[in-house]
Formats: C-alpha cells, structure tokens, sequence
C-alpha cells in the first residue's frame, strides 16, 4: 500500500491542541518570556508539535535554532556523555573531524557565526524527550544558554519539551537544591493535551480534506479508498461509532482519561482506510462495525492498560518521595 | 548543501582556498585539514586538489561555500588537470606574505616561487615558521599558527572576530594589480620556454633580486627538489601515482633496493631517499629528513657559487636531470627475474650556466623531453597489477 505523504513528516493535522499549544509558545516569545515546557503522556504528539514549531521557525529564517533529542545517558559510553547533548545541536552540515576545541565551544561559535549570517539576535534552543537529561547535562544547558545570552549577547529561548516524566525532574531538582535550574528551565509549564471525544469530528474531516500536493492533489480518504470515495464515502460519517467506541474503551480503563492520544486515533484511522477498499461493502452499518474493529485494534486499550496515567505516576512518585523522606 | 561555520561575506577578492579554508577551520574550531579534506578531498597524501580541483570539485566548492563561480579561478590555481611548467611553479608549502597574513589574507601568487616578494606590501615571502625553522603543511594549520611550535603568523583574532573577517584589506589587491606590477613576467617568459633565459631586474625588483629565491641552506634545497619531484608525480605518472607509495624498499637507502614493482615509483622514491625525505604519496614532507647519508651536498656543490635567484631554478632543474636518470636506470632493468639495482645520483649535470653579475644564461639541456620519454618507457615496464600494460 502506498503512502498518502500525508503521513509524513512533512504535514501534519493541525488538532486543537496543536493550535493551542503553538499560541502559547507565540504568546511567550512575544511577551519576553524565556523559555516553555511542553509535555504529555506518550503518543500524545509532543514531539510532532516540538517538530512542527522548529519547522515554522526554520522556515521563518529570522531566528536561530538548535534541535535536539536528548539520549538517556545511561545508553550512552561514559566518554561521549558530556559532549552528546551539543553533538545532537551541531548541524548536519558542520565538520565532524578534526576538533581542536570542545564540542561545546564549536556549537557556541557555530551559534555565533549563524546568528551573524542570519542577522538575528535570537536564538531558540529546543530539547525534545528532555526527561532523559541528566543533572549534570541540565547544568551544562544552563551555562550554555549563559553564555549565548552573556558572552554572545544574543536572547536566548528554550523550549522543552518531554513526556509526563518532567514533572518528576523538578521535584528531583529541588531535592538536590538546584533551584536555579527551575527556574531557568522548568517553569511556564504546558501541558499537550490529547483529542477530546467531541473534537473527532474535527479530525476527521480533516482527514477527508487535507490534500497533498496542494491544491488538486487527492484527499487522505480519497487517496486509500478511491471507490469509496467516488460512492460519497466520508470519514467523517463514521465518527459516531468511532466516538462510541473510544468513550466506552476510556472509561473502561479506570485511568479517569478523558483524551485520545493522537497516535491511536490516526492507526484506527489508518487500519481502517487500509482495508475499507478492499472489503468494499455496500452499506454502511458494515462499514461502522469495520470501524469500531479499528478502534479497538488501535492499540489504546492495551497502552491504558499498561501505563495507566503517567501523570498521576510522576506526581505520585514524588509525594510517595516526600513520604519516604 | 552549505557549510556550517562558514559566512560568505568573509570572503575577500582573491583569496586562495588556503585562506578560505583557514577561516572555515576558525568558525568550526577545527583544523585546516579537516575542512579540506571535506571541500575538496585533500589529504596529507595528496594535497594537489587544494591547487587543480577537478572542474565538479571546483563548482562543488563555490556552492557549498555559497560563493559566485567566478571565484574559482583565483580560489585555485588553475582548474583542471595542470601542465608541468604551470604545476611545478606552484609550491605545496605554505608561502605568505607576513603583512598579508597579518589582514587574514593569502593568495596562490604567494606560493609561485618566481615571486620573491609581495607585490601590494613589497615585504619578502615567508617559506618557513620563523621560530621554529620548518616548513608550513597547510593542511596541519590550525587557526594562523605554525602547525608544529604554535608560533602565531597573526595576531589572534579577539572576541570581535567576525568584524575582524568581514573587514577589508586595505591594500588594493584586484589581479590586475598584481600582474601590472610584476616584473617575474621575464623570468615566466623564460621559464616556459626552458631554453635560454636573459634575466633582467626590472623596476622595483631590482633591490629585490636576492630575495627572489632561497639561500643555499640543504633545508632550502631539500625543499625544491621535493616540491619539484610532486610536480613531476602529479603531471607526469598518471595512474602510477599510487605506486609511489607501494615502493617500501626504494624509500630506505639503507636497505638497498631488492625489489621493485614500478620503475616510476621506485625512481621518485630513491631520488627523494638520497636527498633525505620522502614523496608526499608516502605522508613525507620536505622536513621529514631520514637518518644516514644521502646526496644533497653533491646538489649543494652543483648550486654553489651562482647567485641566490638563479640556485632555484637550478635545483629544480637537477632534480628533474636526477629522476630522469633514476627512472631511465630502473626501467633498463630486466623484469624478467627479480629486478635489483642501487641507484647512485649522476656526480655530474647536464645543464651549463652561465652567470654575469645580474644577468644568467642557463641551459638546462633536454631534461623535460628526456624525462618524458623516459616516464613513458617507465610506465610500460609496471609491474603492479592494474597499472601493468596489457598485451
């Protein structure tokens, strides 16, 4: 089966939460903020969103951005632990050979040479799965943007993105009496949230209109189920059982979850478009049993089940800490 | 795709793609060889592409530095496949003028060793670091240092270094310039046509006459002959390049000569053994003497006693008269059993000279078709599978 680039990278559904988390990122830049934190439980699309914000500053070109996804660095060999984080941040295009500075010296005047050509002030730093940063590379991120913003004179804005487990890296940073990294890189706090049940209807009528190539180019639902799709099948009829489904899959979870990670809604989506052509029913109680299928395989039930709410977790570890303490 | 570290409005009218590569190296925190190597291909084995880029690497090179490909033609010295009489006037080693360099600034006109002094500053060209004495690798430059005693060539560059950069020379240094005020014009005229040479001062060079070329030092001849047997490799040997390096026993005067596969690469690597160094092929470097004895005084006695200017030319001449020989000797030995010869240096030259005062009259003899003959009478006696002449 072909893919619908779509489903690439290189375009994404804009759900509300996306939307809404992209305004309070503007928001923050506009008003002198330093720094964002963003996160979610897994599947949920924080990284997506991290990728999509990164994408539309890039492509803006008036600010400098260095991405990186950070390791946990007990995958790591103990020699290349300090250096991996300004490693992931050099660009592709920079020369990986023959280093006579450390790599954090590179990356600052690699920083330096690109906010001149760029003739901007502005630098983003952006760290995704930030969880995975140990103390010491959090100190290390502080006397780096330090020096961006001191030595460099540039501002200097860090976005931070992870998963539910950055709730748990600030109580780990309080005990350990590094209240400076708080407040440097922890607060302003938001929280991606998932799919409400009503906002299906939403996403599902995107995915019957987003085309690619713009503009001719088919619709996601056209271009899986081309017969369907001249018969006037839309996804967006189907959104009542999917809705049933997922509601009745959610509260029989006893997680008190009341979103849809935007991962398991795209699979049934996807599982569905799949083989909704080749089974080609007529009528369309079939094709919402088919659906409901979907939804069911889509793997939610078995993620809920497993991880329960990883929010809940971090938060309970901590207080389970204070307890032990 | 671009380079990372890398502004094009440092460049400046000119410019070699040394001095390019010098300020690429700065905004990477790396060393001159590494952004070589991935601009060009360069290498301690082969540092030819920095000067004669193919004509692909050459247009990769403006683009990835974002530069107009106009540019090519005075970031290299030529593009292309070069003549010898164009390669073997271009140095490998690191030439400059100090009041240039001083503006971060350096040019291919710089390492043309019939230019004795710069012609925007009229400071004499430096060949060697002046503390420590030796030779300057480009490719080992890390930032305007001497790669071996770290001896700064320029100031350093300060926290306002990117100003530094993007600043302009003060001298007016456009081509047409530096070609206007050459008087080197005669002795090029004289050189391609490697007959006779009337050399003239002319001008401003008049004072400069002595500064033209080296003193009779065996470091200064050492350096020549060096120089002039890669431009005898790069232009002549073709596919046999490579067998330079592969002759192990030709390398050591020590060991005799048991065994050769390729009469090319065994003749060039006995020639450089006896004046002790080694071919860029096999990582050596004018500086890289060897232990033992060699022939460079015999070199020494054949320039003694003629002016500085002319003991280049002559050097470079013999050098050429040497490896003619040495390739004629090991291409006459028989292939078919185990080839052995020990290669003695010719105790005499064939060119004559012919000084008054100012003014030379050298004859150097048929030493360039000699020699190309005897390379092509060479590469059909290779013996290294893949080069051998088949049929």
């Amino acid at each position: 089966m072909s893919r619908h680039p779509v489903i690439e990278d290189s375009v994404m559904l804009e759900t509300d939460a996306l939307r809404e988390c992209i305004e309070e990122f503007k928001d923050r830049v506009a008003h002198g903020e330093h720094g964002m934190v963003i996160y979610g439980p897994p599947k949920q699309g924080v990284t997506t969103a991290c990728r999509h914000i990164c994408g539309g500053l890039e492509s803006a070109g008036r600010a400098l951005v260095l991405c990186a996804q950070a390791l946990r660095s007990d995958d790591l060999p103990v020699r290349v632990q300090p250096d991996q984080l300004w490693r992931l941040m050099l660009p592709r295009e920079a020369i990986q050979t023959g280093y006579v500075r450390s790599i954090r010296d590179v990356l600052l005047r690699h920083v330096e040479v690109e906010a001149e050509r760029l003739h901007t002030k502005h630098v983003f730093v952006v760290i995704d799965q930030a969880e995975n940063l140990s103390l010491r590379q959090w100190e290390d991120l502080k006397a780096f943007v330090d020096s961006i913003r001191i030595e460099r004179r540039l501002s200097c804005f860090c976005l931070i993105a992870g998963q539910s487990e950055l709730l748990a890296v600030a109580d780990r940073m309080r005990r350990t009496l590094r209240h400076t990294l708080i407040t440097e890189f922890l607060l302003g706090q938001h929280r991606f949230r998932g799919v409400r049940l009503e906002e299906l209807e939403g996403v599902l009528s995107d995915y019957d209109s987003l085309r690619y190539p713009l503009p001719d180019g088919p619709s996601y639902t056209q271009h899986f189920c081309p017969g369907l799709w001249r018969r006037g099948l839309r996804l967006l009829q189907l959104v009542d059982p999917m809705r049933q489904r997922f509601a009745k899959i959610l509260s029989a979870s006893g997680t008190a979850a009341q979103e849809l990670p935007i991962a398991y809604v795209a699979s049934a989506v996807r599982r569905f478009l799949y083989s909704a052509e080749e089974a080609s029913p007529q009528e369309m109680v079939i094709l919402a049993q088919l659906m409901t299928r979907c939804v069911d395989k889509c793997g939610l039930q078995e993620a809920l089940a497993t991880l329960g709410n990883p929010e809940v977790d971090a938060r309970a570890s901590r207080r389970a800490r204070r307890l032990e303490w | 795709m671009g380079i990372a570290g890398w502004n094009p409005a440092w460049y400046r009218d000119g410019e070699s793609l040394i001095s390019l590569a010098l300020k690429v190296a700065y905004g990477n925190s790396t060393t001159v060889g590494a952004v070589l190597e991935r601009l060009v291909g360069a290498a301690t084995s082969n540092r030819l592409p920095t000067m004669f880029p193919d004509f692909a690497t050459a247009e990769r090179v403006c683009k990835t530095l974002e530069l107009p490909a106009g540019v090519a033609t005075t970031m290299f010295v030529a593009v292309g496949r070069p003549s010898l009489q164009i390669r073997e006037r271009s140095c490998l080693a690191l030439r400059w003028c100090p009041s240039c360099l001083f503006e971060r600034y350096h040019a291919w006109d710089f390492h043309d060793w019939t230019h004795g002094t710069c012609l925007v500053h009229g400071d004499r060209l430096m060949d060697r670091c002046p503390r420590c004495n030796r030779h300057v690798d480009p490719l080992m430059l890390i930032g305007w240092h001497c790669p071996v005693c770290s001896h700064p060539f320029a100031p350093d560059l300060g926290s306002d270094w990117q100003r530094t950069l993007r600043r302009a020379t003060s001298a007016d240094r456009t081509s047409e310039t530096m070609r206007r005020c050459s008087a080197d014009i005669e002795i090029e005229q004289a050189l391609n046509g490697l007959v006779v040479s009337c050399l003239q001062p002319l001008g401003r060079h008049e004072s400069n006459m002595e500064n033209w070329v080296y003193s009779h030092e065996a470091a200064a001849i050492r350096r020549q002959a060096w120089e002039q047997c890669s431009a005898v490799v790069d232009c002549l040997y073709g596919e046999h390049q490579a067998c330079v390096s592969a002759e192990l026993a030709a390398q050591h005067l020590e060991y005799q000569v048991t065994s050769f596969e390729c009469p090319l690469g065994a003749a060039v690597a006995q020639t450089l053994a006896w004046l002790g160094c080694a071919h860029e092929r096999c990582m050596g470097w004018p500086d890289s003497t060897f232990s033992g004895s060699n022939a460079l005084p015999v070199l020494w006695h054949a320039v003694s006693g003629v002016p500085n200017w002319l003991s280049t030319l002559l050097v470079r001449e013999a050098t050429k008269e040497w490896l003619s020989d040495a390739i004629a000797q090991f291409s006459s030995v028989d292939t078919g059993a185990a080839p052995r010869i020990a290669w003695r240096p010719p105790k005499r030259l064939g060119m004559t000279w012919k000084c008054c005062e100012r003014t030379a009259l050298v004859e150097p003899g048929p030493t360039g078709r000699k020699l190309r003959a005897n390379t092509a009478i060479g590469a059909r006696a290779c013996r290294v599978p893949g080069n051998a002449p088949t049929g």
